[in-house]
């Protein structure tokens, strides 16, 4: 009980240690980046989304996301950083770092 | 720029949500695509011609072609169009190899040329014939492109106003816009033939001009910015007292986000790219007799220019213009 309730404890510190550097929360960034892509449904994007298994993902989708980083929190992604990051946590993670 | 315009919505191997996705982060709705008949030195001869009809040519001391699809390997197609312009034998030609960046640094090449005053007119002729290098079965590349020439008419002016330049290039960027085959690294062989498959829908061979987007995109988000702001801030200059900013035409959303770095407003940063596709080095004046005749006929503007891509090679211009005449020109 304890090592879950430290466990909470650490996610949510991380959480908002991340709100606070990035002021958007990984749900937030995710939903922005849906907002992105005008032909994806309402809450196909999760964090755990691995986001090359959605249906009709092609490189324009992939310029999309590097330019909604890029816009948002002046992060630049290479081809490469996008192909190590597989679900949208990955990507909100990799922002993290290069912040 | 040719009569013919293929649609984006014509294109086979686009279903709809690739269709929408492409108009949305391309731009493109339309190109004009010249006939198998007509090369780029055609369309550069047409818009010369109309520049010629209009203001002369005996003093008409160079002519420079900048292009990627020039008529042969050799000779030179500048000299080509010398002869077939009429101009005088005295005129200096010679061509230039270069894509994206080749209006600015043709620009560049001409004012070096005429700012001793030895020479006092020059011919800048400006395009490619993208369409003859893309592959129909690669829908990376082929719905990108379409064709035009552009004729820019220069003159020596003791009493003009300094252009200011920031070109740069890095050539481990080579492999990011490249035709492998058909030159001394890899003459035509057996396999340049060959039809690759590199991904669903996209099927080219080593003839065929090869994209990689991803890269392009890293790059121009990367580099071009900064080159726009470098050049304004070593010249006194603030964002706001520049009139226009024209971008080569390659992606909006690659313009867009420039544009947004920059924070620049939509209004000063016009675009052709809808209706022309990616025309390569003629993006930038085909944007300005497109969308800017009105205004550069009328009055001094202070221009902003930037060409970025191929190579890498990429560059911007400082100029201030005075009562520009521009016409768009069919070819047949």
């Amino acid at each position: 009980m304890e090592l879950v309730y430290l466990g909470a404890l650490q996610l949510l510190l991380y959480d908002l240690f991340s709100y606070f550097y990035l002021m958007i929360t990984l749900n937030e960034f995710t939903t922005q980046l849906e907002l992105e892509f005008d032909d994806m449904v309402v809450g196909t994007l999760l964090p755990t989304t691995d986001y090359r298994t959605i249906k009709g993902w092609s490189s324009m989708h992939a310029l999309i996301v590097i330019a909604f980083l890029d816009a948002n929190f002046d992060i630049l992604l290479t081809g490469a950083d996008l192909k190590q990051a597989q679900t949208i946590g990955d990507l909100y993670n990799l922002v993290l770092q290069k912040k | 720029m040719p009569k013919h315009i293929e649609y984006s919505s014509d294109y086979d191997l686009f279903n709809e949500q690739d269709l929408s996705l492409f108009i949305k982060t391309t731009g493109i709705k339309e190109r004009r695509v010249a006939s198998k008949e007509v090369t780029c030195v055609d369309l550069c001869f047409t818009a010369a011609d109309a520049i010629i009809q209009k203001f002369g040519k005996e003093d008409i001391d160079a002519i420079i072609f900048v292009s990627q699809s020039p008529d042969y390997f050799l000779p030179a197609s500048s000299v080509i169009l010398q002869n077939k312009l009429q101009l005088n034998k005295s005129c200096l030609a010679f061509d230039v190899n270069l894509g994206c960046s080749g209006y600015v640094y043709g620009l560049s090449i001409v004012a070096s040329l005429l700012q001793t005053g030895h020479l006092k007119k020059a011919l800048l002729l400006v395009g490619d014939k993208s369409t003859i290098s893309t592959n129909y079965q690669d829908k990376s590349a082929y719905p990108l492109f379409g064709d035009a020439g552009t004729a820019t008419l220069l003159e020596y002016d003791l009493n003009a106003e300094p252009w200011y330049f920031n070109l740069q290039s890095d050539g481990s960027g080579k492999n990011a816009i490249i035709i492998e085959h058909g030159h001394s690294r890899h003459p035509i062989n057996q396999s340049s033939d060959v039809l690759h498959q590199i991904e669903p829908g996209v099927k080219r061979t080593k003839k065929d001009l090869a994209l990689n987007g991803l890269d392009i995109f890293n790059f121009a988000l990367k580099e071009v910015a900064q080159n726009i702001n470098n050049l304004i801030e070593s010249n006194n200059v603030s964002k706001e007292q520049i009139d226009f900013y024209l971008l080569h035409q390659a992606n909006k959303l690659i313009n867009e986000s420039v544009r947004k770095k920059l924070k620049i407003t939509e209004y000063k940063v016009p675009y052709s790219i809808d209706v022309f596709g990616n025309t390569s080095s003629a993006s930038i004046p085909l944007t300005m007799c497109y969308k800017l005749k009105d205004e550069l006929l009328n009055g001094e503007k202070l221009l902003l220019l930037s060409g970025f891509g191929v190579g890498y090679s990429w560059g911007s211009v400082l100029l201030k213009t005075k009562h520009i005449f521009t016409n768009l020109v069919e070819h047949d």
